[in-house]
This record gives structure tokens, C-alpha cells and sequence, in this order.
């Protein structure tokens, strides 16, 4: 049987008035590798904000982990975030941000030497973070939101600025922590990449999800998921 | 081309300066306030006529136009990158030189002049219409000594221009450029200020010589500014403030010490100083008393500093860096007062013994002190439970510096009255009174921002 670790019902949130995200509606299933396809502007990043509590919804009910959304605490100790746009404390070293997010999380510090040599940014460890470069600024938002081995963790455009090798090492990574049980919500909008790691899609576009389903179930509108996604946004977008 | 960067430029000034009001109306009330200003200003002339000289009137008139120049014009400045971060979320287009075949130099030109232009007409034109509305000084006076003072204005601008320019450039020119401005300010006499010259006789070449200072020192910082890029990255040696204190204050420590805010608080408590001391110099002329600074009068004033501290603390970073946490507002906003009381208190606490020593008043210190700590933390939960972790643009807005300036203005005016009449167990009644309304106030901000994610609002 399976069970929903993020239940979401009629979600809505406008900026001004701009609609974002309109009436959605999805359940995500432990264990998946759940990838959310969308043009720009098509109201992923608010969805991931709402779901992770850094944005309030205007409507509709969603739950995590089966804690609402709406305790936005609750929410974010139980979960990982590698937000689209990272950004990093300015004038803590690389070190220093690990173990501050240790601090905050209530991990042992362990843990910081860990992900700091995983992430491969051991020389770069007295480093301010404004001094990152946008890749490395990236690997160690994924540190962060690891370290405190949560059960669900919430990617947007993780890949964007990481070079090819660790790309490679974070998908296996990934894909390991998803058979030992774990669940990603992965925004990308990199197609290959939610072909290779997704084992379910939901296509979005306008704020509203056009498709959802497996991915053999979505590759049975198209030849590719390439095609699907630009017959899918074209039609209804 | 030139046309199409100045009319963006302007738009983009446009653009920004209004996004920190509530309504574009609102905007208006600057100017308007100026020009207010300019009719006192008028009706308060015979007053100053009688206690100063014209020509003393005249020469503070022009070096404060000066001084305002200076502080203007630092936009030397832009062609270190660390100006990127000076204005958080918003990239400007002075900084487009970096994507696009445009110099930085002809960027700079174009937005030096929309700055002139904006400070021309938001600033000095409503302050010389409220002088001519006032009706106390003739057309013809009103314009000569608007003339005289733009030029004073863009003398001040272009220096600060050229200092700014010359710090980033080279530190070494610089000291050499201050050495020759020293001689020549301690040989000449203020009142051989050419646009103070133009404004006195009425003399055309001063005016030109004026306007040709402005240009000459403008092409000049122009032509030797150029964008720094810092590619050696600063390494700092590790912390251990993550295992002897909550995570939240130890980050907070951190970048203020790193980020060199200490030293702007450290130095801050000395322009209340000037400032009380030009006041009481003043007043002391036109009222013929004598002139004294009260140590309690600056421990109580003080605390009105706390505003601008607190929004430099808030200042340092950006607060959606810890959105993806488990944080609250309201922890940030907390650590940021406890931080800000420890921090000032100190440096407050050493202004105040050494200037009680020097006025031979440290017998007055202690009282100093409570008045200072209980104001200083009164003023800071104001400022905080009313604009969070965004005060330099939340008092912006009408509804929230009007609150503001409800819950300040009394107690400033009940402080400062009791403490020019030396009234000791009123001042202790007093700051008891404050200290619990503070400590209200600061019990406040956690219900008022507990449920506001970080960054969102």
C-alpha cells in the first residue's frame, strides 16, 4: 500500500495579481523519486516554497510528512531544501555554515566533516561563502539539506550550476537514498535528467498540473518525455 | 544612446526609490516636507539675523551644503564590486558592464548625473521654493543663493567623487590629494569659497570658476575610475563561538565582526555628540546661555541611535539565507536586539564614563547609564516589533513611521526636558517605566512574528 508523504489539495498562491499556482492537487508516495516538469514561470519554485513553509498558500490545504504546511517549523525540521536560488549566510566560512546548520538542526558535528569532504569543498573550508562560486555555492546547499538525514527532501534545479562529475555522484547518491526508503521532489527543468531519475512526473504549467503519472504511463502520449512535455505545455499552456 | 542610459537610469531611480513606500503618493511627502521646511527656514530668519553675523549665516549655509555634497558623492565606490551587495535583491544597471559591450566608465557618467539631477530636484529645488514661499527673502536673493548653493553642493559631490575614487584606486594618491587639500584649506579663508564669492559680490567668474571646479574634479574621478575585482578570496581561521553559544547569535557575532559593522557602531555614538553640541552652540547664540552638554541629556539621546544600529545589524545580510531552517522571524529578530544591547551598551557605556570625565561629571555616570540602557533598549523594541527585520524600508511606509514616531517622540521630549533640569528621581522613574514597556514590546515581537516565515514578508 502506499503512503502519501505529501498530500496537497486545491493549492493556490497569487502575487498580486499575478496567479502562481492555481487550485493544484497531487500526493506524492514515500519512496518516489517524484519529478515536477514545468516551463518558466509555470509555479514550481512557489510550490516548492509553500510545501517546504517559506511561502504562506493563499488556499487550499497541503500536508508534509503529514504535518500541514501552515506550521512552517514543523515542516522544515522535518525536511531537506535546496532552493532554486541559494543563498548563503555571507560571512560564514564554508565550515562554519555546516556546523551552524548543525547547530540549528540539533546534529552532531560529526556530520559537517562528513558532507564537507562528500561535497568535495575540503579546500575551500575557510572560504567566506560569498566567495563561492554559484556551483560550489550549490554543492553546499545539498550538504545542508542532507545533513540532517531527513526522510524527504525537496530539490529545485539542484544540477543547475554543479559540474558533470559530481552531477554524477549526487544522482547516485540520490538514487541510493531513495531505494534505502527516502522520497525527492525534484523541480527541474532538465529533461533528461527527470527521465533518467523519476519514477513518477507531474508536468505543470499556468500554476495547474496538465499530466501526472509513471513514467511509462507519460511516455504513452509521445515517443520521448521531451515530446510529451512540448505537446502537453503547447495544448494546454 | 546617451539619451536612452540617462532616461533608464532615471526610470530605474524611480523605480526603486518609490518600491520603498506604501503608494507613490507617499513618495511626495519627502519633497513636501522640504518644502516646509524652507517656509521655517524663512520665518526664522530675522531670528538668526539678530543673534549672527550675515556673513557667518551665510558661510554655514554654504559649507553645509558642502557637507551634504560630501556625503552624496561617494560613488567612487561603484567600481569595487563589493557595491553589488549594497543594495540586497536589486542589480543596477551601473553593474551591467559586466555581460555587456558597454564600459563602466560611460555606465558611471550617466548614472552620476541622473544622481545630480534626482538630489537637484527631490532635495534643494523644495527647499529654495519653501525659502521663496516664505516671503521673508526677495525672488532675486532666493535665486542667487540657490545658485551658490548647487555650486557649493556639486563642489562637495565632485570632491567626494574624486576621495572615493581615489580610495579605491590608489590609497597612496589619496593620501597625497588630502595633504594638498589640508595646505590649501589652511592657507586660504572660507570666505574665498568661490561659490560664496559668486553669491557675495555677485561675481559671474567666481560662479564659473565654481562650476568649472565641479567639472574639472568630475572628468577627473571619472577618468581614473576604474572596477576593482577582488580575486584573492579572504580565508578566516575557524570559529569555535558554534560550540559555546545558540547557532542564530553566534552567526549574528560573526558578521558583524567580519562584515566591519563594529566599527560604523563604534564610531556612530560620536555624531550625537557633534550634533548636541552644534544644537546647544546654537541655541547658546541665540538665547545667550552658556554652553554646556549635559551628560544625562547625551545618555538619553543616545538612545535614539538605536534605530539606525538596529538597521545596520539588519543590514549585514540578507535574511532569506536561513529560510530553508527550522528559524523563526521572531529568534532572528531577538538575537538581533541581544545582540544589538550587548554590543552598544559596551560601546555607549565607554562614551559616557570618558565624557563624564571630561565634563567632571562622573557622578553622574550610573544615572547615565540607566537612562541610556533603558532608552537605548525602549527605542530598538520599537523600531523591531514595528518593522522586523526590515526597518530601513518599513519606515518608509506613512502607517509605520507615524506609529513610530507616536511611540518615540514623547518619551524623547519627557527624557530630554527632565534631564536639561537635572531631575534624577523623575529621570530613574522614568526609565523604569520605559524598560518595562520595552521589555512588553520585546515579549511582543515573538507573538508578532512567530508564525511569519523568514524572508517572506
Amino acid at each position: 500500500m502506499d503512503t502519501s508523504v505529501i498530500e496537497v489539495q486545491d493549492l493556490s498562491k497569487s502575487y498580486g495579481p499575478t496567479r502562481a499556482v492555481q487550485n493544484l492537487t497531487l500526493a506524492v508516495n514515500k519512496g518516489e523519486f517524484f519529478g515536477f516538469l514545468g516551463p518558466n514561470g509555470a509555479g514550481k519554485t512557489t510550490t516548492i516554497k509553500m510545501l517546504t513553509g517559506q511561502v504562506p498558500p493563499d488556499s487550499g490545504e497541503a500536508r508534509v510528512l503529514g504535518i500541514d504546511v501552515t506550521h512552517h517549523i514543523e515542516v522544515k525540521k522535518a525536511v531537506g531544501i535546496v532552493p532554486e536560488v541559494v543563498l548563503l549566510p555571507s560571512f560564514l566560512t564554508v565550515t562554519e555554515y555546516l556546523e551552524f546548520v548543525c547547530g540549528v538542526r540539533h546534529v552532531d558535528e560529526g556530520q559537517a566533516a562528513f558532507w564537507l569532504d562528500f561535497v568535495e569543498l575540503n579546500e575551500s573550508e575557510n572560504v567566506l561563502c560569498k566567495d563561492l562560486s554559484q556551483g560550489m555555492k550549490q554543492k553546499l546547499s545539498f550538504a545542508a539539506a542532507f545533513i540532517h538525514k531527513p526522510s524527504l527532501v525537496f530539490l529545485d534545479e539542484p544540477f543547475a550550476d554543479v559540474d558533470p562529475l559530481m552531477q554524477k555522484k549526487l544522482r547516485t547518491f540520490l538514487n541510493e537514498y531513495v531505494t534505502e526508503g527516502g522520497t525527492v521532489f525534484l523541480s527541474t527543468h532538465i529533461l533528461e535528467m527527470a527521465e533518467k531519475l523519476c519514477s513518477r512526473i507531474a508536468v505543470l504549467s499556468k500554476g495547474t498540473v496538465l499530466k501526472s503519472g509513471t513514467l511509462s504511463e507519460l511516455l504513452r502520449e509521445g515517443p520521448t518525455l521531451e515530446d510529451v512535455f512540448f505537446t502537453l505545455v503547447r495544448t494546454h499552456g | 544612446m546617451a539619451d536612452t542610459l540617462l532616461s533608464l537610469n532615471l526610470k530605474e531611480e524611480w523605480r526603486m526609490l518609490t518600491s520603498y513606500f506604501s503608494s507613490k503618493n507617499l513618495f511626495f511627502a519627502f519633497p513636501a516636507v522640504l518644502v516646509v521646511i524652507g517656509v521655517i527656514m524663512g520665518w526664522l530668519l530675522p531670528l538668526f539675523r539678530e543673534a549672527f553675523e550675515m556673513s557667518e549665516l551665510l558661510v554655514a549655509f554654504h559649507v553645509l551644503m558642502v557637507v551634504y555634497g560630501l556625503f552624496v558623492g561617494a560613488f567612487g565606490f561603484f567600481a569595487d564590486e563589493v557595491a553589488n551587495t549594497w543594495f540586497r535583491d536589486a542589480h543596477l544597471l551601473i553593474h551591467m558592464y559586466t555581460i555587456l559591450p558597454i564600459s563602466f566608465r560611460k555606465l558611471l557618467t550617466w548614472f552620476y548625473i541622473k544622481d545630480i539631477v534626482y538630489y537637484l530636484f527631490l532635495t534643494i529645488v523644495p527647499l529654495f521654493l519653501g525659502l521663496f514661499l516664505s516671503f521673508s527673502v526677495s525672488l532675486g536673493v532666493v535665486a542667487r543663493l540657490f545658485g551658490s548653493s548647487l555650486l557649493s553642493f556639486l563642489i562637495g559631490v565632485s570632491v567626494s567623487f574624486l576621495v572615493s575614487s581615489l580610495y579605491v584606486r590608489s590609497r597612496l594618491s589619496l593620501v597625497g590629494m588630502l595633504v594638498v587639500a589640508a595646505v590649501m584649506v589652511g592657507t586660504g579663508s572660507v570666505e574665498d569659497f568661490p561659490p560664496l564669492v559668486s553669491f557675495v559680490y555677485g561675481d559671474w567668474g567666481a560662479a564659473f570658476l565654481s562650476a568649472g571646479i565641479f567639472v574639472a574634479l568630475s572628468i577627473l574621478s571619472l577618468a581614473i575610475t576604474k572596477p576593482v575585482y577582488r580575486a584573492r578570496k579572504k580565508l578566516f581561521s575557524r570559529t569555535n563561538l558554534f560550540h559555546r553559544m545558540d547557532p542564530v547569535l553566534a552567526k549574528e557575532i560573526i558578521d558583524v565582526r567580519r562584515s566591519g559593522t563594529w566599527q560604523i557602531i563604534a564610531t556612530s555614538y560620536l555624531f550625537p555628540l557633534i550634533f548636541i553640541y552644534g544644537i546647544f552652540y546654537f541655541s547658546g547664540r541665540l538665547f545667550q546661555f552658556r554652553i554646556d552638554i549635559p551628560l544625562v541629556f547625551y545618555a538619553g539621546f543616545i538612545g535614539y541611535l538605536s534605530t539606525l544600529v538596529y538597521s545596520w545589524l539588519n543590514n549585514i545580510d540578507a535574511p532569506s539565507s536561513l529560510s530553508t531552517f527550522p528559524i523563526t522571524t521572531s529568534a532572528v529578530i531577538k538575537r538581533k536586539i541581544m545582540l544589538f544591547l550587548l554590543f552598544s551598551f559596551t560601546v555607549a557605556m565607554v562614551y559616557l564614563v570618558v565624557l563624564g570625565y571630561i565634563l567632571e561629571a562622573l557622578y553622574l555616570v550610573p544615572l547615565s547609564i540607566v537612562i541610556m540602557g533603558s532608552t537605548s533598549f525602549y527605542v530598538a523594541a520599537v523600531t523591531a516589533w514595528l518593522c522586523g527585520l526590515y526597518p530601513n524600508t518599513r519606515l518608509f511606509d506613512g502607517a509605520v513611521l507615524a506609529r513610530y514616531l507616536l511611540l518615540i517622540l514623547p518619551v524623547l521630549l519627557v527624557m530630554s526636558i527632565l534631564s536639561l533640569m537635572e531631575r534624577s528621581l523623575w529621570l530613574l522613574g522614568i526609565s523604569a517605566v520605559i524598560l518595562v514597556s520595552a521589555a512588553f514590546l520585546y515579549r511582543r515581537v515573538g507573538t508578532k512574528y512567530e508564525h511569519v516565515p523568514l524572508g517572506s514578508y
